[in-house]
């Protein structure tokens, strides 16, 4: 039987920008490598692999690795480019490492839309014969789970019921904890000393959602470093480490998935608990990659989090679910997954300024168990999920 | 290769031709992923994880296009796009993911789509950098030129080098049942054939083409004992800066020395353990769309010294190496971009399993099989034996 | 199922996606100097010393941030060319030659046109570029910040 090797997060970094117009794309990218790097205490002369997750269509660039790979180290060295969420790209480069193929690989995932449209590019992600013509794109796919999500959930109207839905036609429909859950994601952005709070461009909102549920499109890079664990310093206090990696994949249909909910996310998530040996209930931090509220609200219930239908109550009053504030705090496709791995990955060694919960059980301290859960195209038709811990 | 031995054990292609019309993108893949499952003698339901690999989206039109076409419900998925280095990568992502433990056996699938597209060079512009270089006419075809004009310029390459390289890869073709409309060609006719970008001839380039590719990869032991298999017993790849001006001359070689190719070779023939790889293996397939790409390759992959460059391409064309480059025709023959790398892989692994049939080489146990992308910038090579690692 | 050829559905589409590209202040300020003061200016990397054109922000191979902007001399050497031979939409009419130029001074090439070579007979030009392999620069009177702010003249002799 051959050994696997365990797998710790050595630094991170994390740039969240709109439409910086001192640095290009490969710019932006050294820059947050670099940064990972030295929070790493490394040079890239330490790194024998680069892991990237990127997309052409939203870099504007067929092939973008060519260009953009380079600025994040892959400079004589392996590289391996994804067409996916970053948080995938954290999963391949830790099983390069599990697999003893490289020692320590460099992860970076980003997304630009200052440079260019994501929502546009997603479009054409969609069947051009079936759905194309009707102006599918992954923001109006999360309005139609909205719609799902209110048919299934919804109740009578009132101060949560759907904008623009007033109480004359009855077609009105609440969802508890809505406005609240909105102003508490608001909250945590404000204080999440990383956050880019100004869109780089306005958004059309489909109904039913309203723009404040919306992710503040913004330039995003982040980096990770990982390295093998040697069998030496495995407990050593400090450490953080993946402890459980999921995958699931749904049917690419959009007709054929059930559209209230995510039962990729909540496959992937049981997947790498039941590897990392933890429970729901021992997670201390949940940073999960919903794009709009109503799919934060969806991966918190579909991941057990919550009941069903009370998800936004979840995100309104319980601290653990995406302290950050989400894609709030700024967002972009295919970074979302590693924004947030990066911002668990903060939370474990107590540097998230002000949004850092305490440690949840009696005694002080940070977070001990992170989970970490995102989608991907077509319109989450996979996720991926990460348990990461830090040892005490 | 650390851990316990991983073996391709299944292999289904497409045929592949200019366009399918008549097939979705979805049929395609199962047409190599049926034959590849068979070929395994396996079901999905043994199947661990699907890999995908997909290259420029604009060649496909679709975005994402795996989605629709690879990935499976109820099984972990990705997508790779490394270019044309896309189905090496995958299989390097498969070595991965079962040598950590994830799974035992994974199906790796690269698809090619580009028959949509009516002109794939125009896509193909958009590689390169917007910045600096968009007003510039780079092509996937000027960038062979320019290294064509090194070549003559250091090493005294002839037109005749290249054209003979190409004859070669055509005529292996005819007998590559796969290659659609594949036509023998003199190194006559190749030089006859009009000028794209001075010094490379239309008949140096390859054809646009589509098709998929899949492999089936297991640890040992998942298949029986008598499954004929073609074991890895390196692999590895290595990724270059991305400008050209700058790899012009360096302290690790100039740009005709492949640089990445030449270290992404040391480290697979390091890990299986070749020290003369021009006696040590018997058939390479190289990824090289352009002829001049197959001579500059042979020095990086440690065949001659790099002053030897010409007198080796002499040798070669005289049939004087004991090697078989190209027994498929090659990706000059047939170039569906995301898949070309993986089906070098699953031309030299039918190769050592003996499975190649009307190209089979006699007498090969080792099979060397290369991946190019961009333009020479990432590369990777993947040594396959018909024995077990260890052996 | 056997469909006749002229009913399986060709659907047309066409991708037309708008990008704003950043040059980032590095990318800038070198075509600023090209169109203000007829300079190229590359920059000096800190570590392994190379002063790299066009101007890069970072150097790869070191990975760290370049230093010193430099000019370079306005005269080079061709490393590699070629001879277009098909028309691209938005450029003059082929024949033109491309060439990677090491200007004197620089340690990397960089990518313009070449004039003031007889394209009449493509063989007889190809031997003509690898016997003359001496460039010089020169600056269009009309500059308006891009790389085509200025092309290569062949030197012979």
């Amino acid at each position: 039987m051959s050994q696997h090797y365990a797998v710790a997060v050595e630094g991170i970094a994390l740039e969240l920008t709109s439409a910086d117009r001192r640095r290009a794309l490969p710019e932006l990218i050294f820059s947050c490598v670099s940064a990972a790097l030295t929070d790493a205490g490394r040079t890239l002369q330490d790194v024998d692999a680069v892991t990237i997750a990127c997309e052409d269509l939203i870099d504007g660039r067929s092939l973008s690795s060519m260009i953009t790979g380079p600025a994040a180290g892959a400079y004589l060295r392996d590289e391996i480019r994804l067409s996916e969420d970053g948080l995938a790209a954290l999963s391949l480069a830790a099983a390069q490492i599990e697999s003893g193929t490289f020692e320590r690989v460099l992860v970076a995932a980003w997304g630009r839309p200052a440079e260019g449209d994501p929502e546009l590019a997603s479009a054409r992600a969609f069947d051009p014969f079936t759905t194309q013509p009707f102006g599918l794109t992954d923001l109006t796919v999360a309005a139609l789970r909205a719609s799902a999500y209110l048919r299934r959930h919804g109740t009578g109207s009132g101060p949560d019921a759907a904008d623009g839905a007033g109480d004359g036609d009855g077609a009105g429909r609440a969802i508890e904890g809505r406005a609240r859950a909105v102003q508490a994601r608001r909250e945590r952005a404000s204080r999440n000393p990383r956050a880019n709070r100004v869109p780089v461009r306005p958004a059309a909102v489909p109904y039913p959602l309203s723009p404040a549920e919306l992710p503040t499109e913004s330039d995003a890079v982040a980096a990770v470093v990982l390295r093998r664990v040697t069998s030496e310093e495995a407990g050593a206090k400090g450490l953080v480490r993946v402890t459980g990696v999921g995958h699931a994949t749904e049917s690419y249909h959009l007709g054929d998935r059930l559209l209230s909910g995510l039962p990729s996310a909540r496959t992937a998530a049981a997947q790498a608990l039941a590897q990392a040996d933890r429970t729901l209930g021992e997670v201390d931090v949940a940073e999960l990659a919903g794009r709009t509220i109503w799919d934060e609200a969806q991966l918190v219930e579909s991941i057990g989090l919550a009941d069903p239908g009370k998800g936004f109550l979840a995100l309104a009053d319980d601290a653990r679910l995406n302290p950050s504030g989400g894609a709030a705090a700024g967002d972009c496709v295919p970074a979302s997954g590693l924004v947030r791995f990066a911002e668990a990955s903060l939370q474990l060694t107590g540097r998230a300024g002000g949004t850092q919960l305490g440690e949840r059980a009696a005694g002080s301290g940070s977070p001990r168990v992170a989970l970490v859960v995102s989608g991907a195209s077509l319109a989450g038709q996979t996720h991926t999920a990460v348990v990461a811990e830090s040892e005490r | 290769m650390s851990g316990e031995p991983i073996g391709i054990v299944g292999v289904g292609q497409t045929p592949y031709r200019r366009s399918n019309p008549d097939l979705s993108a979805g049929e395609l893949v199962k047409i190599a992923v049926d034959a590849a499952l068979a070929d395994a003698g396996l079901g999905m339901d043994a199947i661990g994880a699907v890999i995908g690999g997909v290259a420029p989206d604009a060649l496909t039109g679709i975005k994402d296009i795996d989605r629709m076409s690879i990935s499976v419900p109820g099984r972990p998925y990705f997508r790779i796009n490394t270019g044309g280095a896309t189905g090496s990568s995958t299989v390097q992502a498969a070595l991965a993911w079962i040598g950590a433990g994830r799974a035992d056996t994974v199906l790796v699938v690269a698809l090619e789509r580009m028959g949509q597209a009516s002109t794939a060079q125009v896509v193909f512009n958009t590689i390169f950098d917007p910045i600096y270089e968009k007003d510039f006419v780079l092509t996937t075809i000027t960038m062979a030129a320019l290294r064509a004009s090194m070549l003559v310029k250091r090493h005294g390459f002839t037109e005749r080098h290249w054209a003979g390289i190409a004859s070669r890869n055509f005529t292996n073709a005819v007998d590559n049942p796969l290659v659609i409309g594949a036509r023998a060609r003199t190194p006559e006719q190749v030089l006859a054939s009009p000028v794209l970008a001075w010094p490379i001839h239309r008949y140096e380039a390859c054809p646009i083409s589509e098709g998929a590719c899949a492999l089936v990869l297991s640890r040992k032991g998942v298949v029986g004992r008598s499954h004929v298999t073609a074991w890895i017993h390196g692999m590895a790849g290595s990724s270059d800066t991305y400008s050209m001006g700058e790899r012009m001359n360096r302290p690790e070689g100039s740009l005709i020395e492949m640089v990445p190719l030449r270290r992404a070779a040391e480290s697979a023939y390091r890990q299986a353990g070749i020290t003369d790889p021009g006696r040590e293996v018997r058939v390479f397939e190289l990824q090289a769309p352009f002829s001049i790409i197959e001579a500059m390759a042979y020095p990086a992959l440690g065949l001659c010294e790099v002053e030897r460059s010409r007198p080796f391409v002499d040798e070669v064309l005289s049939g004087k190496t004991g090697i078989e480059f190209n027994p498929s025709g090659g990706a000059q023959a047939a170039n569906p971009v995301s898949a070309t790398a993986l089906i070098r892989i699953a031309e030299a692994a039918q190769q050592a399993r003996g499975l190649a049939g009307p190209h089979q080489r006699d007498g090969v146990r080792r099979a060397v099989a290369t991946g190019q992308g961009g333009a020479t910038q990432f590369s990777t090579v993947c040594v396959l034996s018909a024995d077990q690692p260890g052996d | 199922m056997n469909m006749p050829a002229e009913d399986l559905l060709l659907l047309p589409g066409t991708w037309n996606f708008d990008y704003t590209y950043f040059a980032g202040e590095t990318a800038s300020r070198f075509f600023a100097e090209l169109r203000d003061n007829k300079r190229i200016l590359g920059r000096r990397c800190p570590s392994c010393q190379r002063l790299v054109i066009p101007a890069r922000s970072y150097c790869d191979a070191c990975y760290v941030e370049m230093g010193d902007w430099e000019p370079v001399a306005e005269t080079g050497t061709i490393e590699a060319f070629t001879i277009l031979a098909t028309a691209f939409p938005g450029l003059p009419d082929p024949p033109l030659v491309i060439a990677f130029v090491t200007l004197d001074g620089a340690d990397s090439a960089i990518l313009n046109f070449v004039e003031g070579v007889d394209l009449s007979h493509e063989e007889a030009a190809g031997k003509y570029l690898f016997a003359n392999d001496r460039v010089r620069v020169v600056f269009s009177d009309k500059r308006a910040g891009r790389i085509t702010d200025f092309h290569f003249e062949s030197v012979p002799g």
